[in-house]
């Protein structure tokens, strides 16, 4: 049968039951048999067809290929595994027949771990019983070109498996999976506010093992603002005395710490040191960054010690962040406190600069240290808006004022990241999930070229209102759905309805997240992170 | 200028300097407050691979209770930080020794839980001492151990400031309870089990499990296999073995699981898998109390209970019972009437069959207050009441004999998001209890997590911390 039609069946099927789920589900209704199965995100290409195969409990890896070996992929087996089965209380041995699918083979062509923005992330799997149609041999296989494809393929593989709650076995419905998967854009990120509200590091963790359930590859770790500096700085031990408390901070084997767990679920982590506004909090230890005692932002431009310690904090930085991006900020500066105060003053005056020049020379200097260290600079829309003509080519335009925006960033040639706040940020509780849904980061732009210049988008979690206590309900569900429009491609989404196939999707995947350890919040009500507003099944909340 | 500069650095290290050292005698950062507490002024550093050892202990840990358990305490103190400072070459704390008096390796309720916890500063090597009469114990001791443990970020190591501490604690109450709600929302095992954790860390001992109610029948009921056909949807549901396993990571850490079946109100769920519970199809509650059947259905769950939940106690609910129902319905008001009872009768018939199954099956039995309000002097003499409507009941339950637990709603119950941290600490069990004898029959409260308005994305946060402040009382 062709894919297509094969697809579109599953869609019916899915689109069919969900009209059931949508209302109180039937108690009648309770067998494993007739459940749709939900995958989040939706893959490219899929078929599936009407059996079902038991799965081991004891399932077993068998690693191929020159890069199958990977420890990174053991390790991720394992994590999956668990996920599957929950402990020896849910799976029963098989008494009778034995299992359908006893090993897992994951293939990975590539021995190559480097990880880097656009790292082939595609993925194949094959689910089949022994000689039944489409298959050569029984059990499931991954394949991948890299070990972060196998990683990818290892989430969807652990969404085919549910729980039998009659004979206690786990299975894999509507099999034999045939599915063929990569995403649509290479960054698809989240970011993370640790200045507003100090969050544990066993916290982060939590969020990266949530942002790999749905594919999520980029954490945008927005470290320091006014409020508070948490991190470490070696060359610079006075500056996390700007941190909130003595407990509120990050040692820098915390931050390598925080790397290497993304790293082994294919997460990059994309530290952000916003320059020149947003940095009051680094004049606790270092008062001369000040402008003056009164008026403490932006950095002092006037003083070349502003750039040693951007320096010196940079250089300890690239020990820690691999990755090739890196975000030097420049959002929202307000250079009153240049103009009024007099030392710098003088110097602008003296180098014949506006404020305006000052924020250009300010940005355009912070870059070129960071271009230095091998970076590529990321920088909010502000620095575009302003001096276009100005900014380093190789600038990687971050939008977040509003829409249309990364239109005329790709036009100037200029790469661009979409995070328009009056859809993508999750601390705006009014945006719905249809709005993070439906937001389209090539919106505007037609000429193909141009759009390859799009690298992806980031939803943003800033903290002034959420701490530990709700920080994960306050992401979740939302995120999904924009993980979704960023990994998935545009014509099986745009095919879907919002208010039936995709909502009972999204319910599913909301419920598995709770099942994870996520604290998701019900996915329908009005705003985000709102408590359920009576009793009532997951699945329809 | 240098002079200058050296005497302000100076005046700014002894200011720094005597604010570290207030720091260190005016705070003692435990919660709940152990009985009695002495501490000094020394700092030690916890060695990277503290261990733990049993010397003199009677008990010899075979199944590895008790190693485990100091095996999470370590993790839990290393959690947030990378500890790699160099390691020093003085004041090194090894390792805690733990003597347990007792044989038994199993959870037990009501034993003695006092411990005695001592840090040294002097003795090579240096170790801390725990001392407790039974394993139940231990998991107080430990958590208490562990808030005496910091991160410091200068040297990159756990330090444990304040040194040489003497602690000798023992809980107010062997009852501390904590209730979940199933039945409004499902929470999955995960979520259980971090409840489990966090009430550990707070010194909680029992986890009052609400399993099912009129919205839900989550559970597994062999006996009865239609029962969870009542469940929200087909995956919102706990095997038998869920809550096997839930049972077992409870007892590992030292708390006790209290099942409830709240009956024969708070039953409406049942009738899903066996409709001949409710009394009519358009009247589904409270169950049917002129059916046996009813009486087979509760034999069948608790025979079912006794094989996975151990504790001594479960619960058979009782609350806001509307016998509406059992009058509007022809088979029932003529068994009434057969009978001889009105609906209080029957309300009562009802409840003190189901204690009798219950206590047939091993259990002591607790009920909610209304069954005591109504007819306290039939209830068996072993029930224990459960407060929640108000908090002048406790006085009366005691007078009359019988033990009771208190959780009055206005105070301790979470889901009243208006209830204050304060209130929760302020709120005193014994209140208008003078009577030694009669003190003894609070076995302790409970705070109350009932689920209408929260689930797994927000009941961590609704729990705490103002169950942590009722803990500490």
């Amino acid at each position: 049968m062709p894919p297509k039609l094969c697809t579109n069946l599953v869609l019916i099927l899915l689109a069919a039951s969900v009209a059931a789920a949508r209302r109180h589900p039937s108690p009648a209704n309770s067998t494993a048999s007739g459940k749709p199965v939900y995958l989040w995100p939706l893959p490219k290409k899929f078929t599936s067809g009407s059996r079902t195969l038991l799965v081991d409990p004891d399932l077993a890896l068998h690693p191929n290929g020159p890069g199958g070996r990977a420890a990174a992929v053991a390790e991720a087996f394992e994590r999956y595994r668990s996920l599957i089965f929950s402990s020896w209380a849910h799976a029963a041995r098989n008494a009778s027949g034995g299992y359908d699918i006893a090993e897992l083979t994951v293939v990975v062509a590539s021995a190559d771990e480097k990880m880097e923005l656009g790292v082939d992330e595609s993925y194949t799997i094959y689910v089949a019983a022994a000689g039944g149609v489409n298959s050569i041999v029984g059990g499931a296989t991954i394949e991948a070109n890299t070990i972060y494809g196998a990683i990818r393929g290892l989430e969807t593989f652990s969404q085919l498996c549910v729980f039998n709650y009659d004979t206690k076995n786990v299975e894999v419905l509507h099999a034999p999976w045939y599915i063929q998967d990569e995403p649509r854009f290479a960054f698809r990120g989240l970011l993370l506010d640790t200045s507003r509200h100090f969050l544990p590091v066993d916290v982060i963790k939590q969020v990266i093992d949530s942002m790999s359930y749905s594919k999520l590859n980029v954490l945008h770790w927005h470290i320091i603002d006014e409020q508070s500096f948490p991190l470490e700085v070696p060359s610079y031990p006075n500056l996390w005395k700007g941190s909130y408390s003595k407990w509120e901070r990050y040692t820098v084997e915390d931050a390598h710490d925080i790397v290497s767990y993304a790293r082994k679920r294919g997460v990059h982590v994309m530290a952000e040191i916003d320059v020149p506004g947003h940095a009051e909090s680094w004049g606790n230890g270092y008062p001369k960054l000040w402008p003056s005692p009164k008026c403490r932002e932006p950095l002092d431009v006037s003083s070349n010690y502003t750039f040693e310690v951007i320096s010196g904090i940079l250089s300890d930085m690239r020990k820690i962040f691999p990755f090739g991006l890196f975000h030097l900020g420049g959002d929202e500066v307000y250079t009153g406190c240049w103009n009024v105060t007099p030392h710098v003053r003088q110097w602008l005056d003296e180098h014949n600069m506006t404020t305006k020049d000052a924020y250009k020379y300010f940005v355009l200097k912070a870059q070129e240290i960071a271009i230095k260290l091998n970076w590529i600079p990321v920088n909010w829309e502000e620095t575009f808006n302003s001096f276009k003509e100005n900014l380093n080519p190789l600038t990687v335009v971050h939008n977040w004022l509003g829409p249309g925006v990364c239109p005329k960033v790709v036009e100037k040639g200029f790469r661009c990241i979409m995070s328009n706040q009056g859809v993508w940020y999750l601390d705006h509780l009014d945006v719905p999930w249809e709005d993070f849904y439906t937001s389209e980061p090539l919106a505007g732009i037609n000429n193909t070229a141009q759009q390859k210049l799009v690298l992806g988008g980031e939803v943003c979690m800033w903290g002034e209102t959420a701490d530990t206590s709700d920080v994960q309900q306050t992401i979740w569900p939302r995120a999904a759905a924009a993980a979704e429009r960023m990994w998935s491609q545009l014509e099986a989404i745009s095919a879907q309805d919002l208010e039936t196939t995709i909502l009972a999707r999204l319910h599913y995947f909301r419920c598995l997240l709770n099942h994870r350890g996520i604290a998701a919040a019900p996915v329908t009500n009005a705003y985000g992170r709102r408590p359920p507003t009576g009793p009532g099944s997951c699945f329809i909340q | 200028m240098a002079q200058v500069l050296t005497v302000r650095l100076l005046l700014a290290f002894l200011a720094i300097g005597s604010c570290i050292a207030v720091e260190v005698t005016e705070h003692i950062d435990l919660w709940p407050m152990p009985k009695s507490v002495s501490h000094g002024t020394q700092r030690l550093y916890v060695s990277k691979d503290i261990t733990m050892s049993m010397q003199g202990s009677m008990y010899s840990d075979e199944k590895e209770i008790l190693k485990d358990a100091f095996q999470r305490v370590v993790d839990l103190m290393k959690l947030n930080h990378v500890v790699d400072g160099a390691n020093p070459s003085s004041s090194v704390l090894t390792g805690v020794n733990i003597v347990v008096h007792s044989l038994e390796d199993e959870l037990n309720f009501g034993v003695d839980e006092s411990y005695n916890l001592s840090v040294p500063t002097v003795g090579d090597p240096l170790h801390a001492q725990i001392e407790v009469s039974n394993l139940t114990a231990n998991s107080s001791s430990l958590q208490t151990f562990s808030q005496l443990c910091y991160f410091d970020f200068t040297s990159r190591l756990i330090e444990l400031i304040s040194a040489p501490w003497k602690i000798s604690d023992t809980p107010r109450f062997p009852y501390r309870g904590l209730l979940i709600d199933t039945s409004r929302h499902y929470l999955p095992i995960t979520e259980i089990k971090k409840m489990i954790d966090t009430m550990t860390y707070s010194k909680l001992n029992v986890l009052h499990w609400h399993i099912v109610d009129a919205q839900a029948f989550p559970i597994e009921i062999p006996s009865y296999p239609k029962l969870w056909n009542g469940s929200y949807s087909y995956s919102e549901r706990y095997t038998m073995s869920d809550a096997i396993d839930i049972v077992r990571y409870a007892e590992k850490r030292g708390v006790n699981v209290l099942a409830e079946i709240d009956v024969p109100g708070h039953a409406l769920s049942w009738g899903a898998g066996y409709p001949s519970l409710w009394p009519s199809d358009s009247c589904k509650e409270p169950l049917d109390v002129s059916n046996n059947f009813s009486f087979g259905v509760i034999d069948g769950i608790l025979s079912d209970f006794s094989k996975v939940f151990k504790f001594k106690f479960v619960h058979l609910g009782g609350d806001e019972v509307n016998t509406s129902c059992w009058t509007a319905t022809p088979h029932i008001k003529k068994w009434l009437d057969d009978n001889h009872m009105n609906v209080s009768d029957a309300y009562r018939y009802f409840v003190l069959r189901s204690q009798k199954i219950a206590i047939s099956h091993g259990y002591d039995v607790i009920n909610w207050e209304e069954t005591f309000n109504n007819f306290g002097d039939k209830l068996d003499r072993r029930t224990v009441v459960h407060n929640w409507l108000r908090e002048d009941v406790a006085p009366k339950v005691v007078a009359a004999g019988l033990r009771c637990i208190v959780s009055n709603q206005d105070k301790w119950y979470l889901d009243h998001l208006d209830a204050t941290w304060e209130e929760f600490y302020r709120n005193e069990p014994l209140k208008d209890i003078d009577n030694p004898d009669h003190q003894r029959l609070v076995i302790g409260g409970e705070v109350c997590m009932f689920g209408e308005q929260i689930d797994a994305s927000d009941i961590e946060q609704t729990i705490w911390p103002r169950a942590a402040a009722a803990a500490g009382n």
